[in-house]
């Protein structure tokens, strides 16, 4: 973009005293040519447009040798001892013009199709509990905990080594890593199930389907990340359908069937570069490969909390409608979490640009940290009341603590998922280690008074795990997060 | 940094340990400096090479197969994680128990929830805010050298502060990264003011007028940062540090002067602050960016002028800008690249259809575009001809590759121009044309050039850097930018046989005669032992020795084709002071 501001036209340059001046190293043959100079840098617009937004001489210098104007030519031509000399006359004779570079546009603001994106997240759950009453599993509680943690563990780390590769350009290597990420998650969901179902017992079935499940996830993931979420959703139909058909048409088996054709799809298609893209092995540097694996256990400590939760509300209630109406204000708040999530790097983003002091600039972000986290809690405050007076009509006494519990993570994710955003996911792993770190202190005091755990306790276990990340995470991400260095520079 | 070999030191007598410091070139991407590298380092033996190679990424391979006598390559990323020690890891677990709120390292770009967010994944460097009831001494003592450092960046003749400020900084480095203490928001404070203190100072009132935003204050701070990594490494432990460009590749070598008082010579091919110039313009980065961007550099360039022992650059004609900013004349020592000539042989044979061949990296500097205009024009008179571009756009100028091919279908140029990549025998591209083009906008000493010479082929080439010193008359050059006189120029030569040959014939002449890759070496032998010390008296290549006054070759080439195209006095029109059409006399008179 280009926007001259200078009142005297370029076109209207003339030779000026104080440039005649600037002609110092000049020949002693002859006088320089200062007008004929400024005609031939004249001529070509480009020229003028370099020239006028020059920094200094040397930058005039540069762009005149790249337009012909060769030492030989600037002595011989118009009687400059060089082109540095010309370059001086040029720089002061041409009036400032502002050019910019195109802007960049920065991060979108988060909308509603960040809503829908959260539909597919939680769509899963659905098929899950689906295919967990078809079989008769709900005994099985570890199906679900095993297939989410080691997924999400998994997916976090390759989508790290997916993004080192495409901002290499490196798609020659898209095919090694979608069938490694889907070959790998297979793998390690089954040895931890298998090693699970050793330690708690469980059938073979429950074994096949947190692999099934854990493959679906990286699966996703790999479309994702593709930006191929339509194409998930048209997958996922099939299983949605049936789903639905299940509740009164058809019976939980063949609905069964139907949420499998779509695991099979989106697995097809996840797996679709192994044979259009061409194989090449890819290569990371130690930095990239410590990184994902801070990334894996990032993921696996999301899971874990969620696995803890699930775990022990499992026992503790014995029934999977309060498991399942705990569960709903986050998975229906997930989109939330995208949008603000999204709106809030565009907000910060904006800021940058606008801002011309440190001070101004920490006032914006943590105004826009307010309003997101503000958003977010609120609309997760109201589905919970919405769930909590679901669960008391249906005499679930359990949920509200669940709810309760199950908020403190959401809370605790979006945290989490703001500082990762930020660059910051090793205070994240600090905040996990101290949620932990407080669930086993919580867990062994009760198991030292009492000599066992109960299932109520367990939860609320888990919910001081979660208020002590809270804390770590608000408490390590109070100054830092105001710091525009933070956020996302464009370079 | 990446440790590739483990580095052995030879005490023979008169074998010198070598540093040799690369910038985006050898050993990891090929080019015409990295073609110079590797000549050097396998001619220069028995001088044992350590390459010290800064580059944007840190999982590159070398493309280049080292030669014996390299002991170790350390490749430095500007981009990637400066330290990967394992040793590291406890130091930072202990830091990070010790100081809950504060103690935070290397924090990387984030996938986020299913990949929705993401910084980028190949930056690892993490912005810090440090409070000050945890400063370290060290942050405290890098925040001081920074300012001052800062400040020296936004002054015009602040070339020794900067100086100074770069000693400071290494002095509390020690050999680590200073990542976390530079990326601060006292540093970025500092920057802030500097960058609007030069907005004010700027020539016009209307950019005085721009602002500084934030972003652009952490932009610059990022940018700069990186760029001063290659001076927080270790310096080498050698006998003398050889830069193959001014800048980044120097401050390795400055560390190693500061430490053990190790001399630096510094070779330009291209100009390195000219080329900065040109890259970082006004429609790439703000001007308050570009502004401290250019300064940093210009400081910087001028830095390595004042600690080098010599400066050897390309080509008499790039001495101009090494004394314009601030070089000492008698430190310059212009020695020219050499070609193997055993490599290139004339060929018998010529392409069936008319061709022109160009060889290069596909980036702006090379001006493909005017190439493809410049084909253009000489299909409108010869449309069979073809035109055969050889040469591979790195990852920053796939865009660009793209605008070319993009540019080659508007002109409608069909199957009759192609992209062919990277090519296995330079030989056979030269071979593959009648005439060989260089379109560029900047260069040094080209190797392009000087091998499609050596092969015999009859050149057209721009007026830029050393072209004229390479040609000497033995081809055609034409004013940069300029398709209608390339075209011209190209006709000439495709329309007669007989004159191409002869002007072939001529350039291979004048390569083997001076431009030899034995005698590139043993200028540089001479230098070697001269600024180490190890003889006294050699003498080095004089300042105008390979030129002579009175050229032989030149005068008979410009006889033979002035007796081919009769007037031989190229005009390049510009108006004089008196209104009137000046005759500029160039190289050849082809319009």
């Amino acid at each position: 973009m280009t926007t001259p501001r200078s009142k005297k036209p370029v076109s209207k340059v003339t030779s000026i005293d104080g440039a005649r001046r600037k002609a110092s190293g000049t020949t002693a043959e002859m006088l320089p040519d200062v007008q004929g100079l400024l005609d031939w840098v004249l001529r070509d617009p480009r020229l003028v447009e370099y020239c006028a937004s020059a920094v200094d001489q040397f930058e005039v210098a540069a762009r005149l040798e790249t337009f012909g104007l060769s030492a030989r030519v600037v002595r011989t031509s118009f009687g400059f001892s060089d082109v540095f000399a010309a370059a001086a006359v040029v720089f002061e004779s041409i009036p400032y013009m502002d050019v910019r570079p195109e802007k960049k546009p920065g991060p979108k603001m988060g909308n509603a199709q960040d809503l829908l994106r959260g539909a597919l997240y939680a769509v899963p759950a659905i098929f899950v509990s689906v295919v967990i009453l078809s079989f008769h599993l709900s005994a099985f509680w570890w199906l679900l905990p095993v297939g989410l943690t080691v997924a999400w563990g998994t997916t976090q780390a390759f989508t790290v080594l997916s993004w080192s590769l495409r901002d290499r350009k490196d798609h020659r290597s898209d095919a090694v890593l979608a069938a490694s990420s889907i070959v790998f998650t297979a793998v390690a969901s089954l040895v931890v199930s298998l090693v699970v179902r050793a330690l708690l017992g469980g059938s073979a079935t429950s074994v096949e389907l947190a692999v099934a499940l854990s493959v679906y996830i990286a699966a996703s993931s790999i479309l994702i990340f593709h930006a191929a979420e339509r194409l998930l959703l048209l997958c996922l139909s099939p299983g949605f359908i049936g789903s639905v058909l299940s509740l009164d048409t058809i019976s939980d088996k063949d609905a069964t069937w139907w949420i499998l054709a779509s695991g099979v799809l989106v697995v097809s298609f996840a797996l679709g570069p192994v044979v259009s893209k061409s194989w090449q092995r890819p290569t990371f540097s130690s930095s990239t490969k410590r990184q994902a694996g801070k990334f894996l256990l990032y993921g696996l400590g999301c899971g874990l909390l969620t696995s803890a939760v699930i775990g022990f509300a499992t026992h503790s209630t014995r029934s999977s409608g309060s498991v399942a109406i705990a569960a709903g204000p986050l998975l229906v708040t997930l989109g939330l979490m995208e949008w603000q999530l999204r709106s809030l790097r565009s907000r910060t983003a904006l800021a940058l640009r606008e801002t011309t002091d440190l001070r101004s600039f920490s006032q914006k972000a943590r105004s826009a940290m307010v309003r997101s986290m503000t958003t977010y809690i609120g609309v997760l405050m109201i589905t919970s009341v919405i769930a909590t007076t679901i669960a008391l009509v249906r005499h679930e006494t359990m949920a509200p603590l669940l709810i309760l519990t199950v908020d403190a993570i959401g809370i605790c994710f979006f945290l989490a998922l703001i500082l990762v955003s930020a660059g910051l996911i090793n205070r994240v792993l600090l905040s996990w280690l101290v949620a932990f770190g407080a669930m086993t202190i919580a867990l062994l005091s009760e198991w030292s008074a009492t000599g066992h755990i109960a299932a109520d306790f367990g939860i609320v276990a888990v919910l001081i795990s979660s208020c002590a990340a809270i804390a770590s995470l608000s408490l390590l991400s109070r100054r830092v997060l105001l710091s525009p260095l933070n956020f996302e520079i464009q370079s | 940094m990446t440790y590739v070999e483990p580095t052995t030191t030879d005490q023979e007598h008169e074998c010198l340990r070598v540093a040799l410091l690369t910038e985006g070139t050898y050993p990891y991407h090929p080019g015409g400096v990295s073609v110079w590298c590797d000549q050097l380092v396998r001619g220069m033996a028995p001088h044992r090479f350590t390459i010290y190679s800064i580059v944007a990424a840190s999982d590159l391979r070398p493309t280049w197969e080292l030669p014996e006598n390299v002991d170790a390559l350390h490749s430095i990323s500007l981009w990637g994680d400066p330290k990967s020690k394992g040793s590291r890891f406890l130091k930072r677990v202990r830091k990070t128990l010790g100081h809950i709120g504060d103690a935070l390292v290397e924090d990387k770009e984030a996938p986020g929830l299913f990949a929705a967010q993401r910084r980028s994944a190949s930056d690892t460097a993490t912005p810090r805010r440090l409070s000050s009831s945890t400063k370290t001494r060290r942050d405290a003592d890098a925040h001081d050298a920074f300012e001052s450092f800062a400040w020296s960046i936004g002054d015009p003749d602040g070339g020794s502060d900067f100086l100074e400020g770069l000693h400071r900084l290494f002095d509390v480095s020690r050999g680590a990264p200073l990542i976390d203490s530079l990326r601060s928001a006292e540093s970025l404070e500092v920057l802030l003011l500097v960058m609007r203190k030069m907005q004010l100072d700027d020539r016009s009132a209307a950019s005085a007028a721009t602002e500084v935003t934030v972003a652009d204050a952490c932009l610059a701070l990022d940018l700069i940062e990186r760029q001063l990594r290659p001076l927080f490494e270790p310096p080498p432990v050698v006998d003398l540090c050889h830069a193959t460009s001014n800048g980044l590749a120097v401050l390795p070598g400055l560390g190693a002067y500061w430490t053990y008082g190790t001399p630096l010579i510094i070779s330009e091919h291209g100009i390195y602050l000219r080329e900065r110039y040109l890259s970082i313009n006004a429609f790439t980065y703000s001007r308050p960016v570009r502004s401290i961007l250019l300064s940093f550099f210009k400081h910087l360039t001028w830095a390595g002028y004042q600690v080098a022992k010599a400066m050897a650059p390309g080509s008499e004609y790039n001495v101009l800008w090494l004394e314009a900013n601030g070089c000492d004349p008698s430190r310059i020592r212009p020695i020219y690249n050499g070609v193997d000539a055993a490599n290139f042989i004339r060929s018998s044979s010529n392409p069936d259809v008319p061709t022109l061949a160009w060889l290069g990296r596909i980036d702006p500097l090379k001006d493909v575009e005017t190439l493809l205009y410049t084909f253009a024009k000489v299909r409108e008179v010869k449309p069979e001809t073809r035109l055969r571009i050889f040469g591979t756009a790195s990852k920053e100028n796939r865009g660009y590759l793209k605008i070319c091919e993009d540019l080659a279908r508007d002109l409608n140029l069909g199957d009759s121009v192609t992209f062919e990549g990277h090519v296995e025998s330079v030989l056979d591209a030269y071979h593959a044309g009648d005439v060989v083009l260089l379109t560029s906008i900047s260069e040094g000493f080209p190797y392009t050039l000087i091998e499609a010479m050596a092969a015999g082929k009859a050149t057209v080439a721009t007026d830029v850097g050393g072209v004229r010193e390479a040609t000497g008359g033995a081809g055609i050059i034409v004013p940069p930018r300029d398709p209608q006189r390339m075209a011209d120029a190209c006709l000439i030569f495709l329309n007669d046989i007989g004159l191409r040959n002869l002007v072939g014939r001529a350039a291979r002449e004048r390569i083997l005669s001076r431009f030899t890759l034995d005698q590139s070496l043993a200028v540089f032998g001479d230098l070697y032992r001269e600024v180490t010390g190890n003889i006294t008296s050699a003498p080095i290549l004089e300042r105008n020795q390979v030129r002579t006054e009175e050229d032989m070759l030149e005068q008979f080439v410009m006889h033979l084709v002035e007796r081919f195209l009769g007037p031989t006095v190229e005009e390049i029109e510009v108006r004089g002071a008196n209104g009137t059409i000046q005759q500029i006399p160039e190289e050849r008179s082809f319009a």
